[in-house]
């Protein structure tokens, strides 16, 4: 047996303590960095002026089904260089409780929390650091390894940062990978 | 400004601007850019300038010309064997 992995995703206003968003949405398929946090709304119909940001996009992952444990996260961009003109900022490394990002109503402003620069691929031993926990990716009790039955990931927020230069049309399709161990 | 390139894992000089949305924006030689918030103190500013050279240094980086050996080792191999090159990703929208 083996554990069964979800992508999900918070968006809309921050609400609660510790903050999370107002929809969680399960089953994300795909990021598509755009001007708007709504999942349902397509990346074509909320496009990323030149000079501008997309909406952080706070994705996390959920496990559940049979495992002992989860353990050794890490997560980075690790496939297919951005064109001129994008930043992709990531999440910090989180090794720590405390260091775990706390969810902040998205919007296209610079986010000064996402100081890794994601933009190159980089092999995934350099990615940053992912910890794990019960109840939600919001939720304190983060460690280095989880065997709560139903476990997440703290946030892994990224923004695609643009500048005036950016070509237009879609961006190259990249690879973020987030790598775990699971026992 | 000399500021710390992600792409190339080197402090470097960065051409510095404010864009129309009030961000800071330090511009590298190879195109790169790195984005700071509106609204930041001096002391801001400087504690950001060094947290992004901390949570940057050491990465990996795969460079464009790195992939493209991958792929090409990758689809020799298969060549080899009369595999199936690997199919292109989806990209849908949402």
């Amino acid at each position: 047996m083996a554990a069964t992995f979800d992508w999900q995703r918070d968006t809309g206003t921050q609400t609660g303590s510790p903050t999370k968003g107002t929809t969680r949405t399960t089953g994300i398929t795909d990021t598509n960095w755009k001007n708007t946090d709504t999942v349902g709304t397509a990346y074509s119909s909320a496009p990323i002026t030149a000079g501008n940001n997309s909406f952080e996009i706070w994705n996390f992952g959920k496990f559940t089904g049979t495992f002992n444990q989860i353990l050794t996260g890490l997560f980075a961009h690790t496939s297919t260089a951005f064109g001129t003109g994008l930043t992709l900022k990531g999440t910090p490394a989180c090794t720590g409780d405390g260091d775990r990002l706390l969810y902040t109503t998205p919007s296209a402003s610079a986010n000064s929390n996402l100081t890794v620069d994601m933009t190159s691929a980089i092999a995934i031993g350099s990615g940053v650091a992912v910890f794990f926990g019960a109840t939600g990716p919001e939720a304190t009790g983060k460690a280095s390894s989880s065997t709560n039955a139903t476990t997440y990931t703290n946030y892994l927020t990224t923004q695609l940062q643009t500048s005036g230069s950016a070509a237009a049309g879609d961006t190259a399709t990249v690879t973020l990978t987030l790598q775990y161990n699971e026992n | 400004m000399q500021i710390f390139n992600a792409r190339t894992q080197e402090i470097e000089d960065a051409e510095m601007s404010v864009d129309d949305n009030n961000e800071i924006v330090a511009t590298f030689a190879d195109g790169g850019f790195v984005k700071f918030p509106a609204g930041l103190s001096e002391k801001d500013f400087e504690e950001l300038i060094g947290l992004h050279q901390e949570h940057n240094e050491g990465q990996e980086v795969i460079t464009p010309e790195m992939e493209a050996e991958t792929a090409r080792l990758r689809a020799a191999s298969q060549a080899l064997i009369g595999g199936e090159p690997d199919a292109p990703s989806n990209d849908d929208e949402d």
